[in-house]
Formats: structure tokens, C-alpha cells, sequence
């Protein structure tokens, strides 16, 4: 049990897929600048993330090596085409609104890149743990970035106004490279803190070390 | 168990196309219902909107449906400006075609019919309701634009679809820039198509674009300009003055 | 062909996909570490999509869009939204195909790609390349135009930021920001520069 809330909660920060792995940028920019569309995104994101581990790794003992990879796309694919109906069907304005990008979940590195790398040599249960971590960890980033692009750039939150209307509004937030520079700035924060607490655990768990050095 | 075989990779293969598109399939077919009904009832909201009809808020879907029967329409063939009498203006869609013998489909605009709504106030003809959609910054906009009885000066514009990035591009949609269009005029005293979409613009026939979305409202300027020149609603406005005429 | 070179030089620049639709950015800050490795990926990605948009724009003509199949008999029937599925299929098999080739005749380039050769079939950029064809109803001659620009416009674009970060080596940013962070950075400043390039006429 302490293994899987392990495997839940690394992807947050130590392994953040998107600081540190690098993946899933596509989306998180394009849908980054108001917050209701990222949301719904993020749950896109991680239904598709937990079909695909959980189908692959139930599939790991009989996937041919020649087709592996068309395989494992056609399964993420199906899930993203059965997403997509049923935004079309339950909730079709804010489908309309995300467009474009749901079928571009089909390639967010993120999902490819969990099932290659975890989902093909691990148990289901794992795998599925596995997902929700790394979905909890990308839809963190992506939320972060776009609650302060629609809160700085339009002064509200899920539509609502939260900032007064006299407090200037910064138009440059509503453009996507502004998703990339406080995306930098995220990671310089998150890896800053992370190497603090490195060098804490270290001097505390190792004062031989120190010893060594002084 | 070796799967590497070449009989055990088919059957593999065929296994999951199987399942996935049982899974696609039912997926599809379960919601289709759902979203083509859903789908009709914006779209029909939205003419409804740009004929001046939906002065009220909250009108509940069916009130939509009912309102948008009451409406004459007809299906307009765009390179002879005529009617197509057989054809229902109430009920063709030309947003989703259905592919005639030697249609194409490669062309841009590949409608060469297309619905159009008509408000008339005793026997007047008060304002009519054309459809219009071009290429926006990430998919295409689809939107209604409503003319005045001269047939010339726009009454109201409203979008009925679009994928344009929220709080950017989606700002056509604002109630701010559908009253910039009121009041312009499409055509000159020439009958040439002058309306556009420029910055700061300010003439009879310029509409001021959103700082910010440039991408999407020339977009929207370029189609609305391509929508009423010769190839496409000129010849039947044409026809229509003509028979409109006491 | 007039109109090819039109095509060709708004896919190239203002409608740039790693720099305006800022697709393909997975592999795009992960493989710029150095020029020569960035000008691999981005040869790669032009053969790709050269490929890849017309081969998709035939099967989405011939299949998919509603009443594609009235040479079969089914005038009615609109199988659009199996586009992603077939357009990922033929990327895919074409991305297994230049796997192999470039395993056998250009090893250290594979070798330098390693795992992000097998991801361009994900490459939003070449999914994206395609559905954008589908959205602007490009006929063959135009998607093979398309196809060449975005290519060379991604390329260009990979190979540009790869230069900048082989001189960001030396400079003296905060720890923190080495690296991943300053690349971020860059990319949106990048992409900040070609944007002021979206109102122009070509």
C-alpha cells in the first residue's frame, strides 16, 4: 500500500512528467489559458491515461514485438476517439471550445511515454497507480499555469471575475508563449526547492560526509 | 508463450482491432442521437439569435425548435441566385454534405446550396438570415450573418461554431464586437463587396478588429467578404431585390 | 505553382507549428541539445510529413469525409471521426519504416534520436499537420505543398533553438534554471519573435 500512495505522489514533483520528463508540453500550452477548458482537459488526459496503462499492462504477456507500437497507439486512439464523443455528447460547449486539442491528447507524450516506459513491465494495479500519479502530476502544471494565465490575463477564474476591474489586466498572459516562460519559472521554483531538500536529507543522513569535507 | 510468431501476431492484431472497434463503434453509436440533436438545436438557436427572435433569455430547447418552423426558409442554389423548391429549408444542413456524382470535395467552399431564413413583417420582407463559415485560426467558424430589408446593411452577426482559443480569439462572440457590425454595410452604391475587418476602422464599411485576436477576425472579414461577392450570395440578393420589388 | 510557393512560405512562417501553434514541443526541446543532432530530427520530421499530409489527405478524401464512399454505394455515410485513428496508423507505419531504414544505414543518428525517434509518431506536430489539411480542405497538389512548408518551417525552427542553447552552455544562469528551465524560456521568447510576423500577406 505504502508503494502504490509512493508511486502516486512521486510524479508531483520529484518526477513531474512535465518539469522533469520533459512531456506532454503540447496540450498543457494550447489549453493553458483559461481554467475551465484545462480543466476538463486534465480529466480527458487522465481517462485516457488510466485506459491505456491499464489495457496495456493487462496485454504485456502477448503484445508481438513487430506491432507493439501501432498496437499500443491504436488503444490510446480508441480511448481518445470514445473521450471525444462523449464530451461531443454531455458536454458540448466546452468540447467545442477544446476542439482540436482532444485529438491531440492522442499525442501527449505523457500517455505514450507511461505506457512504453512503465505499463509495458509492470502489474495492472501498479500501472494504474502509475497513471493517476503522473495524471495528478501533469494536470497540477497545467492548472497552475492556467488559473494565473486567465486570473492575470482576463481577471477571472472558471468565468468568474475575481479581480476588480480597475487592476490592469496583463493581455501578454493570453498569448501561449506566456505558458512557456512561467512554465520555465515553475521549473526553476520546483527544482530549486527539490536540491534544497536534497542537500538537508544528505548533511542530516550522511554527517560522515561532512566530516570528510570539513 | 511465444508471440513472435507470425500466426500468433495476427491473431493479437486482430484481437484488439476487434475490441477497439466494438468499443469505438458502440461509443458512436450510443451518442450520435444525443449530439446531432444537441447540435441542430444550437445551430437553430443561433439563426433564431441573428433573426431577432430570441429576445429572452433561457428559451428552453424545444421553444427553439418550434420559434425556428415558424421561420420561412428556403435552400438557395448559389450559382444561379434561385430557389430549390424541392428541397426543405427547415430541414437541409448543408454544414454536414452529402456527396452528389461528380462532387469533389476539394474545394474550399464546397456548398453550392446553402438555407436561408427569411423574417418577413406582414407581407415585407423585414430582414434575412445568411449563412457564412471560413477557415479561423484553429478550426473552422461557422456563423450567421442578418441583413436588413435593403439587403445590403448588416443587422446582427452571430457565431454559431467555432474552435477559436478561449478569452482570445472566442471574443468574436461578443456582444461589443456583434453591435460593431451593426449598421455596416456590405455593399456600395456599385453593388461591390466593401465591408472588411481592419484595425481602427471606422467607415460605413470597416469593422474594428479585436486587439488580440487579429488571426481570427481577419479570418472572420475574409469569409464574410468572400461569402457576398459573385461566388456566393451576390446573384441571389440580386434576384431577391428584383422580386422583392412592390 | 504560384499558389504552391504561397502555401509553402505561410506554412514556413507565419503559421509555423513549433513556433505559432507550438506543436511538437516534446521532441523539440529534448533533441536540440546539439545542432547536428537537431538538424537529423528535423530532416526526419520533413520526410515525415512530406509523406505523411497528402498520403492522409488521399485517405481522408477516398474514406472518410462525409459521403467519401459514394463510389461504394454509401453516399450518406460520414466516418470522419475515424480520422484520427487512420492518419495516426499511417504515421505510425511510416515512423516503423524510417526506424528501420535509419538503423541500418545511419546508426549514430539513431543512436542520437534513441527514444524520441519511435515518439514522432506522437509528434503532435505531424498529427496536427494533418488535421489542420483536413480543416482547410486542401486538395492533393496543396497538401503536398503544406507538407513541405511545415516540414521546413519545424526544421527551421528546431535547428534555430538548438544554436541558441549550444551557446547557453556558457552562460551563468542560476542553478535552478540551467538547463530545462532556460530552454522554456527561450522557446517563448522564440515564439514571442514569430509572432510579429502573423500579420503579414503574402
Amino acid at each position: 500500500m505504502a508503494n502504490y500512495r509512493e508511486r502516486l505522489l512521486r510524479p508531483l514533483l520529484d518526477d513531474n512528467p512535465i518539469t522533469v520528463q520533459v512531456l506532454g508540453l503540447c496540450s498543457a500550452l494550447a489549453v493553458s489559458r483559461s481554467l475551465r477548458p484545462a480543466l476538463i482537459m486534465a480529466i480527458s488526459v487522465i481517462a485516457v491515461l488510466i485506459f491505456s496503462n491499464v489495457a496495456v499492462s493487462l496485454m504485456r504477456g502477448i503484445i508481438p514485438r513487430s506491432i507493439r507500437l501501432i498496437l499500443e497507439v491504436t488503444l490510446i486512439a480508441s480511448a481518445v476517439i470514445v473521450v471525444d464523443q462523449v464530451l461531443q455528447a454531455f458536454a458540448p460547449d466546452v468540447s467545442q471550445v477544446l476542439s482540436v486539442f482532444v485529438g491531440l491528447i492522442i499525442t501527449n507524450c505523457i500517455v505514450l511515454g507511461r505506457v512504453e516506459s512503465f505499463a509495458l513491465h509492470n502489474p495492472v494495479g501498479d500501472s494504474l497507480a502509475d497513471a493517476i500519479g503522473n495524471g495528478l502530476g501533469f494536470s497540477a502544471v497545467l492548472l497552475t499555469v492556467a488559473a494565473i494565465r486567465e486570473l492575470f490575463g482576463n481577471g477571472t477564474l472558471m468565468g468568474t471575475t475575481i479581480l476588480p476591474d480597475a487592476f490592469p489586466k496583463n493581455e501578454m498572459m493570453l498569448y501561449a508563449p506566456s505558458a512557456f516562460l512561467l512554465i520555465g519559472l515553475i521549473i526553476w521554483a520546483s527544482r530549486t526547492w527539490q536540491q534544497r531538500r536534497e542537500r538537508r536529507e544528505s548533511t542530516t543522513a550522511n554527517p560522515v560526509n561532512l566530516r570528510r569535507i570539513g | 508463450m511465444n508471440v513472435d510468431t507470425v500466426p500468433r501476431t495476427l491473431a493479437v492484431a486482430v484481437f484488439v482491432a476487434l475490441v477497439c472497434s466494438a468499443l469505438v463503434s458502440s461509443a458512436v453509436y450510443l451518442l450520435r442521437p444525443m449530439q446531432q440533436g444537441y447540435a441542430l438545436v444550437e445551430r437553430n438557436r443561433a439563426v433564431l439569435d441573428a433573426a431577432g427572435w430570441l429576445a429572452e433569455d433561457g428559451v428552453s430547447d424545444r421553444e427553439v425548435v418550434e420559434r425556428f418552423l415558424d421561420l420561412e426558409a428556403h435552400v438557395v442554389d448559389l450559382t444561379t441566385g434561385a430557389y430549390v423548391p424541392e428541397l426543405d429549408g427547415h430541414a437541409f444542413d448543408h454544414w454536414r454534405p452529402v456527396a452528389t456524382a461528380n462532387s469533389s470535395g476539394n474545394k474550399s467552399q464546397s456548398t453550392d446550396r446553402v438555407p436561408v431564413y427569411i423574417v418577413r413583417d406582414d407581407d415585407r420582407l423585414e430582414r434575412i438570415v445568411l449563412p457564412v463559415h471560413g477557415p479561423g485560426m484553429w478550426s473552422t467558424i461557422y456563423g450567421y450573418v442578418a441583413l436588413d430589408a435593403d439587403l445590403a446593411t448588416v443587422r446582427d452577426i452571430v457565431f454559431f461554431q467555432h474552435g477559436e482559443t478561449p478569452g482570445v480569439g472566442d471574443r468574436i462572440e461578443d456582444p461589443d464586437w456583434r453591435d460593431e457590425w451593426q449598421g455596416k454595410k456590405i455593399y456600395d452604391s456599385d453593388g461591390s463587396v466593401r465591408i472588411d475587418v481592419v484595425k481602427g476602422g471606422t467607415s460605413e464599411f470597416e469593422v474594428d478588429l479585436i486587439s488580440g485576436a487579429s488571426v481570427t477576425c481577419d479570418a472572420v472579414g475574409s469569409f464574410v467578404r468572400d461569402w457576398f461577392s459573385a461566388e456566393g450570395y451576390r446573384p441571389f440578393l440580386v434576384r431577391l431585390r428584383m422580386e422583392e420589388q412592390p | 505553382m504560384e499558389q504552391a510557393i504561397n502555401i509553402i512560405l505561410r506554412a514556413m512562417f507565419m503559421e509555423n507549428l513549433a513556433l505559432v501553434y507550438l506543436l511538437g514541443m516534446c521532441t523539440y526541446i529534448a533533441v536540440s541539445k546539439r545542432v547536428e543532432t537537431a538538424i537529423g530530427l528535423g530532416a526526419a520530421i520533413m520526410v515525415v510529413l512530406f509523406v505523411t499530409v497528402p498520403v492522409n489527405q488521399w485517405m481522408y478524401q477516398s474514406l472518410l469525409a462525409p459521403g467519401a464512399l459514394a463510389w461504394a454505394g454509401y453516399p450518406e455515410l460520414d466516418l470522419s471521426f475515424l480520422r484520427f485513428i487512420v492518419f495516426i496508423g499511417v504515421i505510425a507505419a511510416l515512423v516503423q519504416i524510417l526506424d528501420l531504414f535509419l538503423e541500418r544505414f545511419f546508426l549514430r543518428l539513431h543512436q542520437a534520436l534513441g527514444i524520441y525517434l519511435p515518439l514522432l509518431t506522437v509528434n503532435c506536430a505531424i498529427l496536427g499537420a494533418s488535421l489542420f489539411m483536413v480543416q482547410r480542405s486542401l486538395t492533393f497538389a496543396d497538401s503536398v505543398a503544406y507538407g513541405i512548408g511545415v516540414g521546413a518551417g519545424w526544421a527551421l525552427a528546431v535547428i534555430m533553438f538548438a544554436a541558441i542553447r549550444e551557446r547557453l552552455r556558457y552562460s551563468d544562469a542560476p542553478e535552478g534554471l540551467r538547463g530545462l528551465g532556460l530552454s522554456f524560456i527561450v522557446t517563448g521568447l522564440l515564439a514571442f519573435a514569430v509572432s510579429g510576423l502573423s500579420g503579414i500577406e503574402v
